[in-house]
């Protein structure tokens, strides 16, 4: 008997490999980034991880707007984004808690890249490629706390978001202040201008697989990340950097204006670009790679029959606002909805025919005008103000001249940038680092007036995005934003 | 041993003996002292003299002048060995090996009788599953079985179910049982992709089950040790009998309805929903020329009353037909079947077809070595609808949709403009395809050789095959295709899994009396699983309907494949010992490893004791006359769970983070190297008795289950960049009583009233949680102390009396209340979605050839969440989609007493927001079965030259009775109790044929 049994054991006993089943579509972490090629994988897993819908993908752009004074929802619409209507996020709001999450998860992968222990002074490659790291991680922790933190201009050392630069699974960091945090975008955007080797429209090559990486607007290059510097410095209200870092642009990037005769193909243009006409850095997507139905071209567009919600629209009023020879009013569509009172002034801005594979632009050559008007104004050179401006508008409405003096040059360059950027999701931003008190559509009525509507001024708790319960939960060492 | 040895000695001394006259013996064989057994071989023990016996179980036998003993055997039924000494008429009674299950059980890897079981078993017969409207078996197991909880949450043909046997043990990791079919446990559960449900179980048909036994507690399970955690559902297929060979012919027609409608949740008509759309007007405060145009445009007056409900839901068909034949010899048995089901849901673009075909061979080669071989085949062709919010759902449209807009326009045509870019889900059941194609193969070949008489080793080779082709298409013209110009989608997905069992079988008496016995069973079984998943999409369609496949899309947008694997290997040894089949003493230990774990952490070790005391073969019982059976079990042991994904375990990179036409990489899993098997300890204690000549049968079960070191996936700070991590931390426990009550109040020679009760008690309690921290999921708290699926909401207050708001409290203290949405600080626990108590009564009656049944199934304690209530009943939210009739109970006046605020256009408050009022009471009562059936008297079946006949009619959930008037829906939502406009469970009328000849 005890035979028998021997005899089973050995004949049926499996080989000791039997239990070591692989992954078949992954590697093991410590083994991840040991070459440049790897970190060009890794650097595009970044890039991927920015295309979520409620990140740089839709949220942030349709935030911008529709929490701002130009937009509200169709009263026909889908059930997205009511808690941004309405103002009124609770502590436990989805989209503020996918915008942490979106948020903290691209920065772990950019930890990666930086942390990966290869020495970007031995290899150029190296460093252009930490160079796209460092500025995506600094992008993301200002878009990250000018969406959790009071505007710098304000409060700047009241509670902004913790700062991971190093993977720990187990760590519950507290909320660094938002200057605190401001530093840390200043010093990565400033190392990932250091550390570039590259421009849009260049190319790479690796030598040890002779593969190529061609630079174009779908990677945060040089002058992409001084412009989100720019940006940064605009924020936090340091006009002499602002003006210092726009200008470096201005001269030195390359970069052109669109004109305004190809404003509205610019728009339709679905492909990536290279040759350094506006779109400084985008986040792109293809037929294979995007995100599905989670576009701002589905959420904005109206297709009757269905296929997109046309949830999003433009007040009557903003439409208005364009001149007639602005060719930028062509990117608002004005037409009849059933369900919705008035006229639905759709947006047009991305794409119609290639829903699924539009672009997201996040810094434009554009940008970097405005802010050095808004600069000039703030620095006292109302001149140069007017002239920057000037040269910037004549690309979208050959008609219009800027001549003002006193504060209403600051309208103008608001109402410029809102025009412009108008769906970007820039206004928003205008509005709470100024400060402003603002009155905030929410529906309209069959004559296209305004009826519901709320007035939103500092202090107002929804201009914050609560603190994610779940991370509360977690981490106690994480304090909740007022009001929530 | 000791045997054989005796054979020996025999066969020497009848040699030497001196020859007697030659006689010839006849007689019967038969099953149960009637029902003849014909082919058993009779064989003169020690001679090659064999005869058989004929159709009628008769046999005629010459004995040689040695012959002594004569033995008899026929497949399937136990030998039996007669001395034959001056007999000249011997008539035996061979006892069935496999059908009867009052005597035999088959449990894990093999069989117990009931008196040696030490375990907590329910078995199910083929009778009780047999000819159900029903797509897989696992929902006809819903109130057959103490314990185990059966519940649908879609009506679709082919949706998953959920089953959980004395509750739920795990918090992140799997709750589903084992299904071990024919000895090989086989992937079970819902594998589609693409598709809003499926079940792999569909492709089994019911009606070529013989058995189902449901192993409940340590001492049944463990010999399943590593995946023995929720339960194991050990399902036998039919196998046949020797004799003439058996024809069977089974079919069922009928229709299926809405099994559960609240008229008060039935949408408005066109002038209703105009009216109360005036209404919130004139509450939102809008002008008489504002209100005029907005209704006008909203379809006022337009004529059209088109009711979306009527026009989605129909009367479903459903039929089937299943042919099978059995018979053979006395060397080899077979049983051949094939089947089709058809049924249509209750909602358009619902259905189900199966095709299956069954076979099982058994043949004994020699004396010492059975070989056999089965499999069942099937395929189901689905197709289901969209379920939950998307547009392309027909129930949503049943709701969302305005009355004033039709589906079709005047010439006939669909009619593509709706309210609010809502599709037209009657133009889409027509114009998008959505199938789930499934075929799955189940069989094995297995071998038994008898080294000794007391020593077996039988050795089990299996396949468990399940492919699923899913298909969408989604046109250019209108809905979900249009934006992209028309798009399709082909998945593929295939879970291929095989296990190779080896065991030995010792019987060994240790006494040489018999009264002290053991039998042991060591094994060793290896299990492979691997999963093989390809996806494609592709849009941008020619202006065609005809064209569907992704061949005919310009531009693919989705081409991805990739494969999953998991192995297992285990050996394992049970043993018991039997005191004059008084004391049973069972113990079984089992070492598992599986490939989810680390090396250093993968293999657990498991182990059972139970112990059964048969009271009523005390002495001092024998002359009781009041106890036929009086038993006393008790079990405990340990078992495992790894019910996690296949690469938990390692830290990894992961690819498919593709940017700009390049591939992308990214850190996927945080990966915990300590990872290993989750516990589960069950602690059962049972009672069995049968009193008054077997006629009252009790059978009570108490347990305690502790689920320790869970795979928990523990929420980690997000701002490390992932969200969980799966670790061993956290303990739960599920308590519970079951009841079984058996009675036969009347049993004459023409009547028979029986009478089962079954009773399910299960309080689950979350004992330790890390850092005993909460952990948010949904509308669920998970919070130490309280049950799995705990619904944490804010409290609804009521409607204020004076001015129609809705009110909340603010605090989680049920006192001040406000009409203003409170935060989530004041969400409360408000109810569990899991049931405090379910079960079922059923009555039989029998009367000559007549028989009545009916088995009411209930379920009381949980709490159902109405998820999109805040639409169709959100007092004027969501403005331009229709309205259920309850809206219209909304306040008007002050002094209004009703629980429906004032209806303002755009909605009242946050009124819409998820609050307690979305939650109701989901206990209910339902008439799951009743049939009348009717078979033909034996005589007349002779003269039509058929074996017999029986037809019937029956009802399936013809009557649901629910505690809460306001229950929206359908009561059984799935374990998470949630309803998701899926399509409704139906009621169903079938009348059904069966002949055999």
């Amino acid at each position: 008997m005890f035979l028998a049994i021997g005899t089973i054991a050995m004949l049926f006993g499996c080989s000791k490999t039997f239990l070591d089943q692989k992954p078949f579509n992954s590697v093991v972490l410590s083994e991840a980034i040991k070459t440049e090629d790897d970190m060009s994988t890794a650097l595009t897993g970044l890039y991927a991880s920015l295309r979520a819908t409620d990140f740089y993908g839709r949220t942030f752009a349709i935030k911008g707007d529709l929490m701002a004074d130009k937009c509200f929802l169709s009263s026909a619409n889908s059930g997205r984004y009511l808690s941004f209507n309405l103002y009124n996020f609770t502590k436990t709001d989805g989209y503020a808690s996918a915008i942490w999450f979106n948020g903290y998860n691209a920065i772990k992968n950019a930890n990666f890249i930086i942390n990966a222990g290869l020495d970007p002074a031995a290899n150029p490659n190296i460093s252009q490629l930490m160079s796209e790291a460092y500025a995506i991680r600094g992008l993301v922790y200002f878009d990250l706390v000018r969406n959790f933190g009071l505007p710098y201009t304000t409060a700047p050392s009241s509670a902004g978001i913790p700062i991971v630069t190093k993977f720990d699974v187990n760590s519950k960091p507290a909320r660094n202040t938002v200057a605190e945090v401001y530093a840390q975008v200043i010093a990565d955007l400033t190392k990932a201008i250091s550390l570039a080797k590259f421009n849009q429209g260049q190319t790479m090559n690796f030598t040890l697989t002779a593969k190529s990486r061609s630079l174009n607007s779908s990677f945060m290059t040089k002058y992409a990340a001084e412009t989100v510097l720019a940006r940064v410095y605009q924020h936090k209200g340091d006009w002499a950097n602002a003006k210092a870092t726009a200008l470096d642009v201005i001269a030195n990037s390359g970069f052109s204006l669109v004109t305004s005769s190809n404003v509205i193909s610019y728009w339709k243009g679905a492909a990536p670009l290279t040759g350094k006409v506006e779109t400084m850095f985008e986040v792109t997507s293809d037929a294979n790679n995007q995100v599905g139905d989670g576009t701002l071209a589905v959420f904005l567009i109206g297709k009757p029959g269905g296929g997109a919600y046309g949830d999003m629209l433009a007040t009557k009023s903003f439409y208005d606002s364009y001149s007639a020879t602005d060719t930028r009013k062509g990117l608002i569509s004005p037409e009849v909805r059933s369900g919705q009172l008035g006229t639905a002034h759709y947006v047009a801005k991305y794409p119609i025919d290639n829903v699924n594979l539009d672009d997201v632009k996040v810094v434009r050559f554009s940008e970097a005008y405005l802010i050095l008007a808004e600069a000039y104004y703030n620095l006292g050179d109302i001149t140069n103000a007017n002239v920057t401006l000037n040269k910037f508008v004549v690309n979208r409405d050959p008609s219009a001249v800027y001549a003002s003096n006193g504060a209403q040059v600051l309208t103008d360059i608001l109402d410029e940038r809102a025009k412009e950027f108008a769906f970007e999701g820039y206004r928003f931003w205008d509005l709470t680092r100024m400060g402003y008190t603002f009155v905030k559509s929410q529906g309209q009525d069959a004559s296209n007036t305004i009826t519901t509507k709320i007035t939103v001024a500092p202090g107002n708790t929804n201009l914050l995005f609560p603190i994610p319960n779940d991370e509360i939960l977690v981490n106690p060492n994480v304090t909740q934003n007022a009001g929530y | 041993m000791r045997k054989f040895v005796a054979t020996l000695l025999c066969a020497i001394l009848v040699v030497t003996q001196v020859a007697a006259q030659n006689k010839t013996i006849r007689g019967r064989v038969t099953e149960d002292g009637k029902k003849p057994l014909s082919n058993a071989s009779i064989i003169v023990k020690g001679t090659n003299v064999a005869s058989k016996t004929n159709e009628e179980g008769y046999y005629s036998i010459t004995i040689p002048a040695n012959g002594k003993v004569l033995k008899f055997s026929s497949l399937n039924f136990e030998d039996q060995e007669v001395n034959i000494g001056s007999k000249s008429e011997i008539n035996v009674i061979l006892a069935n090996t496999v059908s009867e299950l009052q005597q035999v059980i088959v449990t894990g890897y093999g069989t117990t009788k009931k008196a040696t079981n030490t375990g907590s078993i329910a078995t199910v017969k083929a009778a009780d599953i047999e000819n159900l409207p029903f797509s897989s078996v696992d929902k006809a197991l819903q109130g057959k079985v103490a314990g185990l909880q059966s519940v649908a949450s879609s009506g679709q043909p082919g949706a998953s179910q959920a089953i959980l046997i004395r509750g739920a043990s795990s918090i992140t990791a799997s709750n589903a049982p084992l299904w071990v079919v024919d000895g090989v446990p086989i992937n079970a559960g819902d594998a589609s992709r693409l598709q809003t449900t499926g079940n792999l179980l569909s492709t089994l048909n019911p009606n070529d089950i013989e058995s189902i036994s449901v192993l409940k507690d340590a001492a049944s399970q463990s010999i399943y040790g590593s995946r023995a955690a929720n339960g194991v559902i050990v399902v036998t297929t039919k196998k046949g009998k020797s004799g003439k060979t058996k024809f069977r012919f089974d079919t069922e027609l009928g229709n299926s309805d809405v099994a559960y409608v609240n008229q008060k949740y039935k949408p408005l008509d066109a002038n209703e929903y105009i009216n109360i759309t005036r209404e919130g007007l004139v509450n939102a405060g809008y002008s008489t020329a504002q209100i005029n145009s907005t209704v006008s445009s909203l379809g006022e007056g337009n004529g059209t009353n088109f009711n979306w409900f009527d026009n989605i839901m129909r009367v479903g068909q459903q039929k089937q037909y299943n042919l099978s034949a059995e018979g053979g010899n006395d060397k080899t048995t077979f049983f051949l079947s094939g089947g089709h089901f058809a049924q249509e849901g209750t909602s358009i673009n619902s259905q189900l077809k199966r095709t299956n075909v069954n076979v099982r061979i058994t043949n004994k080669a020699t004396d010492k070595l059975t070989v056999g071989f089965n499999l069942n085949a099937g395929n189901v062709n689905q197709r289901a609808p969209l379920a939950g919010g998307a547009f392309g759902n027909p129930l949503l449209s049943t709701y969302f949709l305005l009355p004033t807009y039709s589906a079709y326009n005047p010439d006939g045509t669909y009619n593509y403009v709706l309210n609010g870019g809502l599709h037209n889900t009657i133009a889409l059941a027509e114009l998008d395809k959505r199938f789930l194609r499934q075929t799955s193969a189940r069989g094995s070949v297995n071998g038994e050789y008898k080294i000794l008489d007391n020593l077996k080793f039988k050795s089990v080779y299996g396949i468990d095959y399940n492919g699923l082709e899913e298909d969408q298409y989604n046109n250019p013209i209108h809905g979900d295709g249009r934006a992209s110009n028309g798009r399709a989608f082909a998945y593929y997905t295939r879970y291929f899994n095989y296990v190779w069992t080896n065991t030995l079988d010792l019987q060994q008496n240790i006494t040489s009396n018999g009264d002290l016995s053991t039998s042991t069973q060591i094994g060793y079984e290896a299990q492979k699983s691997s999963g093989y998943f390809s996806s494609l999409q592709a849009q941008q369609f020619p202006p065609s309907l005809s064209l569907t496949w992704p061949a005919s899309g310009a531009s693919p947008t989705t081409s991805s494949a990739t494969i999953s694997e998991y192995t297992f290997e285990s050996q394992f040894a049970s043993t018991n010992l039997n005191y004059k089949n008084r004391f049973v003493l069972s113990g079984s230990f089992r070492r598992d490893g599986s490939s989810r774990f680390s090396a250093k952490n993968r293999y657990g070790n498991f182990w059972a004791l139970g112990a059964t005391w048969n009271i009523d073969r005390e002495e001092f019982m024998t002359n009781n006359t009041l106890f036929d059976q009086l038993k006393l079990r008790g079990s405990y042991g340990v078992n495992g769970n790894a019910g996690i994904g296949n690469y938990d375990a390692p830290a990894l990179y992961g690819f498919g983070f593709n940017y700009n036409q390049l591939p992308g990489s990214g850190p996927t899993n945080v990966g915990d190297e300590n990872l290993t098997w989750e516990l589960n300890k069950p602690f059962n204690i049972g009672l069995d008795f049968s009193i008054l000549k077997n006629r009252v049968n009790v059978t009570v079960d108490a347990y305690i289950r502790k689920s320790e070191n869970l795979l928990l996936s523990v929420p980690l700070s997000n701002t490390s960049g992932f969200g969980a991590a799966t670790r061993n931390i956290g303990s739960m426990e599920n308590k519970g009583i079951e009841l079984s009550i058996n009675l036969v109040p009347i049993q004459t020679k023409d009547l028979r009233w029986d009478l089962d009760f079954n009773f399910s008690n299960n309080k689950n309690k979350i004992t330790s949680l890390p850092n005993q921290a909460d952990i948010l999921s949904g509308n669920f708290i998970i919070r130490e102390g309280q049950s799995l699926n705990t619904f944490f909401l804010r409290e609804w207050a009521g409607v204020d009396r004076s001015t129609g708001d809705p009110q909340w409290y603010v605090t989680d203290q049920h006192q001040a209340s406000s009409n203003i949405y409170p935060g989530a600080n004041a969400r409360i626990l408000a109810g569990q979605a899991l049931p405090k108590f379910f079960g079922s009564l059923t009555n039989a009656l029998s009367y000559k050839g007549f028989n009545l049944s009916a088995q009411l199934y209930y379920n009381f304690g949980n709490q159902v969440y109405d998820t999109w209530r805040g639409y169709y009943l959100g007092s004027g939210f969501g403005a331009t989609f229709n309205k259920v009739k309850r809206q219209l109970d909304a306040w008007r006046k002050p002094g209004d007493i009703t629980n429906v605020p004032r209806y303002v256009y755009n909605g009242n408050k946050n009124f819409s927001g998820a609050s307690t009022y979305n939650l109701n009471d989901g206990s209910f009562v339902r008439v799951r079965d009743i049939q009348l059936g009717y078979t033909l008297p034996k005589a007349y079946a002779e003269k039509l030259k058929i074996g017999s006949a029986n037809i019937y009619v029956r009802g399936t959930n013809l009557f649901t009775w629910v505690k809460d008037e306001n229950l929206p829906f359908d009561p059984e939502q799935g374990t998470a109790s949630a309803s998701n406009l899926n399509v409704f469970i139906p009621k169903t009328i079938t009348v059904g044929l069966s002949l055999a000849f």
